[in-house]
């Protein structure tokens, strides 16, 4: 208890862990209720109801969805490696709080007031595309192995173009804060980083889009090419973590992504986290039309649109954003 | 009989114009790759191989078409099974692509052998049941060839060898590989898997793609050897859904056996139906009354769109788009229900008859076809606007998977597959049966071969299909005749003696059904040609060198069916 | 970054066996590990030790870079290049070959640590972070040099990849 009080454990220390708890459970509502959402949006642009039969329009779907995973038995494949096959789905959920910690909710509503806020988003996302290595490789099946071959090659190379864009904020604001970038915008859409940087805004989307294995880029589960890809021999929960972390993701990438573009929570009229939330949810629903709209592309042409469009026009883009700097 | 018929035959090639369509030649086994040459120099399509046992031997017939003049040719070789040992044929795969499966097959399910074979491995069948040989008959039940066709005919008519005469060398087949004389070596994986090892490189990436894979629409099975995620090397793997309808044909009356058509295809049903029944009136000369005709089209037309809206919505999902199959099946569900009021079932049609049709459609069945067809082109244009332009499809498509015409006659790839590829090559105009000759429609044509040239003639196919529907509808109500001609015989009448064989173009392209009687109370041998059989045995020569995704497109603009390529 | 609470010494020392651990575990893994993926994944668990060395160094940018571009980038290709080529399936090595290899490894360690021995170091005093401002401009003022060979390293292998990729693609 002495050593404990010597320390004099400081505010920082208890807000992060109060947050850590907080975004616990905002990602698990929220996971909960984006796979209610997809399945509502999928279904209404195919011009059925969707999920309607527990609870009234079907609002417990993803509850009972959650049961039925939980519920089946854990089967580790022939000849996996253990370690590797159980690891990456944990590796995978795990560093999702880390993400949500710098990001400002609302004013003053943030986890960790850290300056490299941006960075440590960027670093701690990469860990995604190692536990899929691991799912691919610890699966002992080929699919599985291509799958994580193909996110292998896609997040390395839309990391590219991601960092490039996020850079042109970055060197406009002059600051990694992400509080502070909110601060630097205004409350009304054409005050917002998008006005001056609608190219930055264009390649983040896509990028957004590739890095969280989303339709048109689903390509390492693409399910009719490679049945389902890193995570074809995963049953129950290890599934569920995976599934789990990629709806967190899609939260991170269009957190940061409202952040950076679209003026955080300040929005017209009243400032705040309603406006937060409205911008990740509409960014959301566009990632979803997207997904129920258009056919998968194919894997050199993921690789091509990136190589040979994104990244030059990235690099373009940020070398206006310094020339426009270095002028005004 | 039997000898001046062979002494006939000895001395050259037989040449008999048979009213049942098509010029006849009868020759030697030994004849067959250089007659086979000469056809395929003159641009002829080897639609089918019909194997069938009697009393005298195997006779092996070998169905040829060109899809440009419409000449058809039928080549009949007979080679006797000496003291209960095989017939022996000369393969012809190496000089048409497409007669390998069909070797194969053949070898599955009769006494026979086609030597030269570069891959004498059971196709239909699983391995363990390479010798049981379904097909063949013992010997107090087999008949004779003379009891079935009128093989006398062959003495003193004109020699064929104009026709079939090749001056040039006949290619050799390639030699059989090691494997087949000296046995597998010890390898890990299913026979398949072993023998598809051992005759590639050693160390590449073997991959079973099948027989549960979503995208190969069912229980085929393709084994693959990648290079990266390119493909050195690809085998589909039949028989998983084998059930051996030929036989079934056998031991039932051929009006019993009309329900098993629409399990050979489910998806376009009344194709399969109009062509067992049109085998069977030809064979028995019975007639279809005008409005009997009208209603078969208009029931066939109707299932033909409703298999090309699936075939769409599932070549979709092939490509990762998830949303379109539901308004296809949107369509289709309306098709599905006016069907019902037709025939009374909604997915395995069972509607025609010999003589006609079962019944007369429910009442609400026009008013419902009418309605349907006025607003289907404004789908159709919704389609268009939807998924044709997207560029992400056409990406996809554009360029994926080409086949040129030469591809389509060595492998007899025929419906949209061939149209795709340039030749209007379209059964209902090429040979006209039933009404079709009395409608307005054209073919649709896209000379690039691709998958994109095969969605585009298949869209345009349901378009056109509308078309004929409207003119049906007009005529009907003035039409002759009731549903079911009044002299018709009863379904389950005993057939004549003879042959015959019933072509019809479904949506997958060419079907063929062969019934051939000795006068039993069941067919003497029911033969069923699979447009996607053939169709698919190209795949191995298409994917070659492609990428994985492409694969799957290319298999996905195939439109498989595959309980009709097993049958 | 604030790290306040850093600053109390037993938390600093807790911290540092912390890290000292992941990176000997790592580095151990690493070697001893039978399958490729797994010398990788100790691989990572060391770079993630030194990063939070990094850290306690007040160098947070610093340590952030390693993850982004060591663990994010480099190892997954490491990753990559494994899967790519085939693993040789190679018996155990001889005990001679062993001793060679452990003497090897022990040698730098051993001349590394007498140094260190001999002439403890003195203690750099309370590390203070540096601002990310102050950074670039050290970058490109008194370490352009560096800056800029390194630059030119990367964009010599970038073009060598490519050159590669297409000679690989014309010789198919």
């Amino acid at each position: 208890m002495m050593a404990l009080a010597d320390l004099q454990i400081p505010g920082a220390l208890v807000r992060l862990v109060v947050a850590l708890a907080a975004l616990a459970a905002f990602v698990g509502v929220n996971g909960m209720l984006l796979v209610y959402l997809e399945r509502k949006v999928a279904g209404h642009i195919q011009r059925r109801p969707g999920p309607f039969e527990v609870g009234p329009h079907g609002i417990l779907q993803a509850v009972a969805d959650a049961l039925k995973l939980v519920g089946k038995q854990l089967v580790t494949p022939n000849g996996a490696d253990w370690l590797l096959f159980w690891g990456a789905p944990v590796v995978s959920f795990m560093p999702v709080f880390l993400l949500f910690l710098p990001i400002e909710f609302g004013p003053g509503l943030y986890g960790l007031d850290v300056n490299l806020g941006l960075l440590l988003i960027l670093a701690f996302a990469g860990l995604n595309v190692v536990a899929l290595c691991m799912a691919g490789w610890g699966s002992n099946n080929k699919w599985a192995l291509l799958g994580a071959a193909r996110a292998v090659a896609q997040s390395v190379a839309y990391e590219i173009p991601l960092l490039l864009a996020v850079l042109a904020i970055a060197a406009m604001a002059g600051t990694l804060h992400l509080g502070e970038i909110v601060a630097k915008q205004g409350s009304w859409p054409w005050q917002w980083n998008v006005a001056l940087q609608p190219v930055a805004f264009f390649i983040y989307f896509v990028c957004s889009v590739a890095e969280t294995n989303r339709a048109p880029f689903d390509l390492p589960e693409a399910e009719s090419e490679l049945t389902a890809g890193f995570h074809t021999e995963y049953p129950g929960m290890g599934f569920g973590l995976f599934f789990l972390a990629e709806y967190a993701e899609m939260i991170v990438v269009s957190a940061v992504g409202a952040t950076l573009f679209l003026g955080g929570w300040k929005g017209p009229l009243v400032d705040g986290v309603w406006w937060f939330l409205f911008k990740i949810y509409a960014w959301l629903l566009v990632m979803m039309w997207i997904r129920w709209t258009y056919p998968r592309v194919r894997f050199d042409q993921i690789l091509n649109l990136c190589w040979k469009w994104l990244i030059p026009l990235a690099l373009l883009n940020l070398l206006a954003t310094f020339v426009a700097l270095a002028v005004v | 009989m039997r000898e001046q018929v062979l002494e006939s035959l000895a001395g050259a090639p037989r040449l008999v114009e048979w009213p049942c369509g098509g010029r006849q030649v009868f020759l030697e086994p030994s004849a067959l790759p250089a007659a086979m040459c000469r056809l395929k120099a003159d641009g002829m399509l080897l639609e089918d191989v019909t194997v069938t046992e009697y009393a005298e031997g195997c006779e092996a017939v070998y169905h040829l078409s060109n899809p440009q003049t419409l000449d058809r040719v039928t080549l009949h070789a007979l080679a006797a099974t000496n003291g209960g040992g095989a017939a022996v044929f000369p393969t012809v795969s190496h000089i048409f692509q497409g007669a390998d499966w069909h070797e194969r097959e053949a070898m599955d399910f009769f006494p026979v052998t086609f030597t030269g074979h570069p891959t004498p491995l059971p196709l239909l069948l699983a391995p363990e049941m390479v010798d049981e040989k379904p097909l063949s008959r013992p010997v107090d039940k087999r008949s004779s060839i003379f009891t079935v066709m009128d093989y006398s005919a062959v003495v003193g008519a004109p020699s064929a060898a104009p026709l079939i005469g090749w001056e040039d060398e006949i290619p050799a087949p390639p030699p059989v590989h090691a494997i087949f004389s000296e046995g597998l070596p010890d390898a890990p994986g299913d026979f398949y898997t072993r023998h598809f090892q051992a005759t590639g490189e050693p160390d590449r990436l073997i991959l079973n793609m099948g027989p549960q894979h979503p995208s190969t629409h069912g229980v085929l099975r393709v084994i693959l050897e990648l290079d990266g995620e390119y493909i050195v090397r690809a085998e589909p793997v039949l028989g998983y859904i084998h059930r051996m309808h030929e036989l079934m044909g056998q031991n039932r009356k051929a009006g019993q056996f009309l329900p098993n058509m629409g399990r050979v295809d489910y998806l376009h049903a009344l194709g399969w139906n109009h062509a067992l029944v049109l085998a069977v009136e030809q064979l028995a000369g019975i007639e279809v009354p005008e409005r009997a005709e009208l209603l078969r089209i208009l029931t066939v037309e109707l299932n033909r769109i409703s298999s090309h809206l699936l075939w769409w919505g599932a070549y979709l999902l092939d490509l990762g788009a998830f949303t379109p199959i539901m308004y296809g099946f949107d369509d289709r569900e309306t098709i599905m229900d006016l069907l019902q009021l037709a025939t009374g079932s909604r997915l395995t049609y069972c509607y025609h008859r010999f003589g006609g049709v079962s019944h007369e459609p429910m009442p609400g069945f026009y008013e419902g076809v009418k309605d349907f067809i006025d607003g289907f082109d404004a789908r159709l244009a919704m389609y268009k606007d939807l998924v044709t332009e997207n560029i992400i499809l056409r990406k996809r498509v554009e360029g994926v998977g080409e086949m040129d015409l030469d591809v389509c006659r060595r492998y007899g790839c025929t419906g949209p597959v061939i149209r795709g590829s340039g030749l209007a090559f379209d059964v209902r105009r090429a040979w006209p049966y039933s009404l079709y000759s009395e409608f307005d429609f054209t073919i649709p044509v896209r000379t690039e071969g691709d998958a994109l040239a095969r969605y585009l003639v298949r869209m345009d196919e349901m378009a056109e299909s509308a078309r004929i529907i409207k003119q049906v509808l007009e005529r009907i109500p003035g039409a002759a005749g009731g549903h079911l001609h009044p002299k018709a015989p009863k379904q389950d009448f005993t057939l004549p003696k003879g042959v015959a064989r019933g072509v019809v173009e479904a949506a997958r392209g060419l079907v063929a059904v062969e019934v051939i009687s000795d006068g039993g109370k069941t067919p003497y041998r029911m033969r069923l040609r699979s447009p996607c059989f053939s169709n698919l045995s190209c795949f191995a020569e298409v994917s070659r060198g492609t990428l994985l995704a492409d694969a799957v497109s290319t298999l996905g603009s195939l439109d498989l069916v595959i309980p009709e390529i097993d049958r | 970054m604030t790290l306040d609470f850093l600053t109390a010494d037993a938390a600093a020392k807790a911290l540092f066996v912390l890290y000292f651990l992941a990176i000997l575990v790592g580095g151990i893994m690493a070697v001893a590990a039978k399958s490729l993926v797994k010398a990788m994944l100790g691989l990572i668990k060391t770079l993630f030790g030194v990063s939070g060395m990094y850290l306690l160094m007040q160098a947070p940018f610093v340590a952030l870079m390693q993850l982004l571009i060591y663990v994010g980038a480099v190892s997954v290709l490491i990753f990559f290049a494994i899967m790519l080529t085939r693993g040789e399936e190679e018996g155990r090595p001889a005990m001679g070959k062993k001793i060679l290899a452990v003497l090897a490894a022990a040698a730098p360690a051993a001349r590394v640590g007498g140094l260190l021995l001999r002439h403890a170091p003195m203690p750099a005093g309370t590390p203070v972070e540096i601002s990310l401002q102050a950074l670039g401009q050290l970058l490109l003022t008194d370490y352009v040099l560096a800056f800029e060979a390194i630059s030119l390293v990367l964009f010599v292998a970038m073009a060598g990849a490519v050159v590669l990729g297409f000679e690989r693609r014309l010789s198919k």
